[in-house]
């Protein structure tokens, strides 16, 4: 499913995760499929976790990070792609 | 009471340079920083073997960069940490399916120790390895956690009749179950120990104060952490303290309270001499500062050390049990329990109608015996 900054994500209820000093790891317990996050990637999880969009994401991490807007958006596009490609995460309809 | 610095004698107490690394781990995690440059030169199998044994092999990973000279241990500690981490991911996800299912079934079931010890004391980082899920249930709700095992595929040590069901849960603690498929072993606890014991605490207050941590960011219920600290001063007692992660899980506990409240939890009347040895430990094995309380434990400690090092057999530690109770009674109704009392070993061995129970008496103490005198008894 394709999905944009406003898309909900949540936790697919099959995948299970751990925080492992900076990183965090995950499985697919239906998949038993494993998938890791850098430190930079679990900060991303943490906050999208808090807010379950992307886009309060992208703002909190442009404060925190020294990195361009279009940069983030960019990798964090395609960590969602993965982690959602790998069933750890759901895309939910777009609220109206 | 008074704290100090440990005392001289520590000298004199002999570590392993392998159980040595570990605790220096384990004192960091406590707030107690002790160096790592007097760390022996270290044979990489028994550094595993011993990390693997007292369930710290991510704890020993969390500060295996700043270890000098540790670089022989990268791939057999990468291997062991890699398996560790899939079976606590395996089992975490089993122990929320396994919630989820209680909680369908209007059981208030609540995870103790793996994955909740990690969210309620480690701030939900992994640090120590688990082999399997414990949830701790009231006694009135046995039966029906019982069934939603069974439905769910995983079958109990014994096999029993409903009425001797009935019994084991009045007479006895916990009962362990194992999936055949996955391997994965589940405990259902609904006492902390016997309650003929003068010091068992009335468990049942407990499910009236419970706590939330998050789980894999899932809300799941969690002792309070008065009763939690309980449950692992009773359980670390009963085991002999063998595994280190016990005494680490205790210790960043008490590391964390305020100097008068941990006074306060030592002079508490019952468990004292279990909390004045569990505090001697933290203090001699883990650095944390010395209690004067610990003194009346001193004899004790040295033993429990020496266990903690000694090898797999935990059982060896079990007398322990007994020498850390204050009230001769407790020490007697322990020998009666492990000696005379019946179990389901024996209801299984021979099932007897009631009127002929009193002979499970007899047939106990026999067992004891041939299981002494007979390398691989066949009962």
């Amino acid at each position: 499913m394709n999905f944009t900054l406003n898309s909900r994500i949540e936790v697919d209820p099959a995948a299970v995760y751990q925080k492992v000093g900076d990183e965090i790891v995950f499985l697919h317990t239906g998949e038993g499929v494993y998938y890791s996050l850098n430190p930079v990637g679990s900060r991303a999880w943490e906050l999208l976790l808090q807010h379950q969009r992307l886009q309060p994401v992208i703002d909190a991490m442009l404060d925190e990070f020294d990195v361009s807007s279009d940069t983030l958006r960019t990798d964090l596009l395609r960590i969602v792609s993965e982690l959602q490609e790998k069933k750890i995460v759901r895309i939910l309809p777009e609220r109206r | 009471m008074s704290a100090s610095s440990p005392s001289a004698d520590d000298a004199a107490l002999q570590f392993t340079p392998e159980f040595e690394l570990l605790r220096r781990c384990a004192a960091r995690v406590c707030g107690q920083p002790l160096p790592f440059e007097n760390v022996a030169a270290l044979d990489p199998a028994r550094v595993i073997r011993t990390a693997q044994r007292h369930r710290l092999i991510p704890l020993l990973r969390k500060f295996f960069f700043e270890i000098p000279g540790s670089e022989a241990l990268t791939l057999p500690l990468e291997s062991a940490y890699a398996s560790s981490l899939k079976a606590s991911l395996v089992l975490t996800a089993a122990m929320l399916e396994l919630h989820e299912k209680f909680a369908v079934a209007g059981i208030s079931a609540v995870p103790v120790k793996g994955p909740a010890l990690a969210a309620q004391i480690y701030e939900g980082e992994f640090l120590r390895g688990f082999d399997d899920i414990d949830f701790f249930i009231p006694e009135a709700s046995f039966v029906p956690a019982h069934q939603v095992l069974l439905r769910a595929g995983y079958v109990p040590m014994f096999e029993l009749t409903r009425g001797q069901w009935r019994r084991f849960t009045r007479y006895f603690d916990e009962v362990a179950y194992r999936h055949p498929d996955t391997d994965a072993e589940v405990d259902l606890q609904w006492r902390a120990c016997s309650p003929a014991y003068s010091f068992a605490p009335d468990c049942s207050k407990w499910f009236g104060r419970l706590g939330k941590i998050t789980i894999s960011g899932r809300e799941v219920p969690a002792l309070h952490p008065d009763d939690l600290l309980e449950f692992l001063l009773i359980h670390g007692s009963k085991h002999g303290w063998a595994r280190l992660s016990w005494l680490m899980d205790l210790a960043r506990i008490i590391a964390s309270m305020p100097r008068e409240r941990l006074s306060e939890w030592l002079n508490l009347p019952g468990c004292r001499k279990m909390r004045a040895t569990a505090a001697a430990l933290a203090s001699k094995v883990i650095g944390l500062p010395a209690q004067s309380s610990s003194d009346a434990a001193a004899p004790l400690v040295e033993r429990i050390i020496e266990g903690m090092q000694s090898g797999p057999r935990e059982l060896a530690n079990y007398d322990l049990f007994p020498k850390l109770m204050d009230a001769d009674a407790d020490r007697k109704r322990y020998r009666y329990e492990t000696t005379l009392r019946p179990t389901p070993w024996e209801w299984q061995l021979l099932p007897l109608p009631g009127v002929l129970s009193p002979l499970y008496f007899v047939l106990r103490p026999l067992r004891i015996v041939a299981k002494r005198v007979t390398p691989n008894p066949q009962f």
